[in-house]
């Protein structure tokens, strides 16, 4: 516990120095925000463009604080996953390719507990940024739009959260496998692409997997209760979670780790 | 007492054979140097001493059992550290981890730092460092939880020379308290301060030998000679019965048996040669090292 407990501050601290706690819960909270606040002032940003004809009369529909909120949601799906990843895949390819992590390895360290510190570090940043972002745009589509209530905002939040935890996961992941950033970033992209195009390819199998996560999301946001397969989904990802980190875990342990 | 012995150390990587059947011991308080040219299989040797791979066939053992982490200090050929930290955060997190308490470490870090006279250097950042400095923290990390074997990958190649003179004398003082085992392509500094060479050649120990025993041999026996002019003499030449060195104005090698070295130096004198330098000679490592390395 004390090897985990001084590698997962040297994490934190690291992320302090290098401004990482700084720069990526503000990109998460900028990409969050845009939606409904964009959404706020489409009909102006149109009338402003000049680019329409005189006279020509905008009727936009004012979508409900719901509906605001899922595409939040939608956007933090292709951007904030991307930003994500990007965030992540660096953070053992680095160690391993300029040799700190050999000089860390001379010593009596478990692979587990070194892959566990930055994972849960990980985790933590991510859902702390998601957390404080999404309770923004929740604050903002309050005010701007109609009222969400708690609950169902709550039960995608807790939702949302995992596919979050799935990306940081892929990404660690991948990089046991490759030793370089690019390679992981897109390798990592693929997988979550691939996880997501399930529910077309396959809908009525895809319904209880991880690609569900967002529909889920959005469908109790707007109803407050799912139609949704909501505990098969969550089992799966879960057990998807946690048998990539296991295999991660012993990949890592057997590959040639410098 | 032997601290840390390998039988039969092998290391392939496919087809190709890194290291191939090494075996050494380390006895307490003994220094052993590691030589050979590159790709000899130093580096790989002494990372499957170190624990960081797993040999394809062999056995380390320290003193009849399973070698722990805890027991050795390495220090590998590039140490690299986090740009972000300072050194003593450094030592910190790798006192830890080899699970030292929190007063030692306060106590050892500085100890260290102070060993390795990185004392001044505590409000830099470890990115800021110059090479030589990265070498010296790296020695401090390794020395840090006072391990009994200390493993050094070329300790002193990228160091200037006043640098490798100070590590040389950090090494000499640490013998006391731990064995060490260290790669070298500077005889001299291996000659300086180890008990024992171990040459490799291709994945293979080809010469494995106690340095005080074959110097202590030779002592009596080697003569150099050198001259300011040529030396063209077939008269001199003779009083040797092996020469080692021949060069144009330098000679070294051993007497004929019934032939003193006064002898050799009259007839010097006789033919009204020059002499710039005259003496008994030991073998040097450098000499053996070629010696073994073309034989």
């Amino acid at each position: 516990m004390k090897r985990f407990n001084v590698l997962f501050h040297k994490e934190w601290v690291e992320a302090w120095r290098e401004k990482k706690l700084v720069w990526l819960p503000a990109v998460i909270l900028l990409v969050t925000l845009l939606q409904p606040i964009s959404l706020y002032f489409m009909p102006t940003i149109l009338e402003n463009s000049n680019s329409l004809p005189p006279g020509a009369v905008i009727e936009l529909p004012i979508p409900s604080g719901a509906e605001v909120l899922a595409g939040t949601l939608s956007q933090l799906h292709t951007i904030g996953t991307a930003i994500i990843v990007l965030a992540c895949m660096n953070v053992i390819v680095q160690e391993r390719n300029n040799g700190s992590l050999m000089q860390l390895f001379s010593r009596p360290v478990n692979t587990a507990t070194y892959i566990f510190s930055k994972w849960t570090m990980l985790v933590m940043l991510h859902l702390g940024a998601f957390t404080i972002s999404y309770g923004a745009a929740w604050y903002y589509t309050n005010i701007l739009f109609s009222d969400v209530s708690l609950s169902s905002v709550w039960k995608s939040f807790v939702i949302y959260c995992l596919w979050i935890v799935l990306v940081i996961t892929v990404t660690l992941f991948v990089s046991t496998f490759l030793r370089r950033s690019g390679g992981v970033a897109g390798i990592s992209i693929l997988i979550l692409a691939s996880i997501a195009l399930l529910s077309t390819v396959i809908p009525d199998i895809a319904i209880y997997l991880p690609s569900n996560l967002l529909n889920l999301a959005t469908e109790l946001l707007s109803t407050g209760k799912g139609t949704m397969p909501i505990a098969a989904v969550l089992v799966t990802t879960i057990a998807f979670i946690a048998l990539l980190l296991f295999t991660m875990v012993k990949q890592f342990e057997k590959s040639v780790k410098f | 007492m032997t601290i840390l012995e390998a039988q039969g150390l092998t290391k392939r990587y496919g087809k190709h054979v890194a290291v191939k059947n090494l075996s050494l011991q380390l006895k307490e308080n003994e220094c052993i140097a590691l030589l050979g040219p590159n790709g000899a299989g130093k580096t790989t040797t002494l990372h499957m001493l170190a624990g960081l791979i797993t040999p394809t066939a062999g056995l380390i053992m320290s003193d009849n059992k399973v070698l722990n982490k805890d027991k050795i200090g390495f220090l590998p050929q590039y140490p690299t550290f986090f740009d972000w930290m300072y050194p003593k955060e450094y030592l910190i997190l790798a006192g830890t981890l080899s699970g030292m308490t929190k007063r030692t470490i306060k106590e050892r870090s500085l100890r260290v730092l102070e060993m390795t006279g990185l004392l001044g250097a505590q409000k830099q950042k470890i990115g800021a460092f110059s090479g030589g400095m990265k070498q010296r923290l790296g020695l401090a990390q390794a020395i840090m939880h006072e391990p009994k074997i200390l493993l050094l990958d070329e300790p002193v190649s990228a160091l200037d020379p006043a640098g490798r003179i100070d590590v040389m004398d950090i090494l000499e003082d640490l013998k006391k308290d731990m064995a060490i085992l260290f790669s070298t392509h500077v005889l001299h500094d291996a000659e300086q301060i180890c008990d024992k060479a171990l040459i490799m050649k291709s994945g293979q120990s080809i010469s494995y030998e106690d340095m005080k025993e074959w110097k202590g041999n030779r002592l009596r026996e080697r003569y150099r000679l050198e001259t300011l002019e040529s030396l063209q003499i077939e008269e001199l030449l003779e009083l040797y019965e092996e020469i080692d060195i021949k060069e144009s104005r330098k000679i070294i090698g051993t007497l004929r048996h019934n032939v003193t070295p006064n002898m050799l130096l009259q007839k010097c004198i006789q033919q009204d040669i020059g002499v710039r330098y005259f003496g008994a000679e030991e073998k040097t490592l450098e000499e053996h090292y070629i010696e073994v390395m073309e034989g």
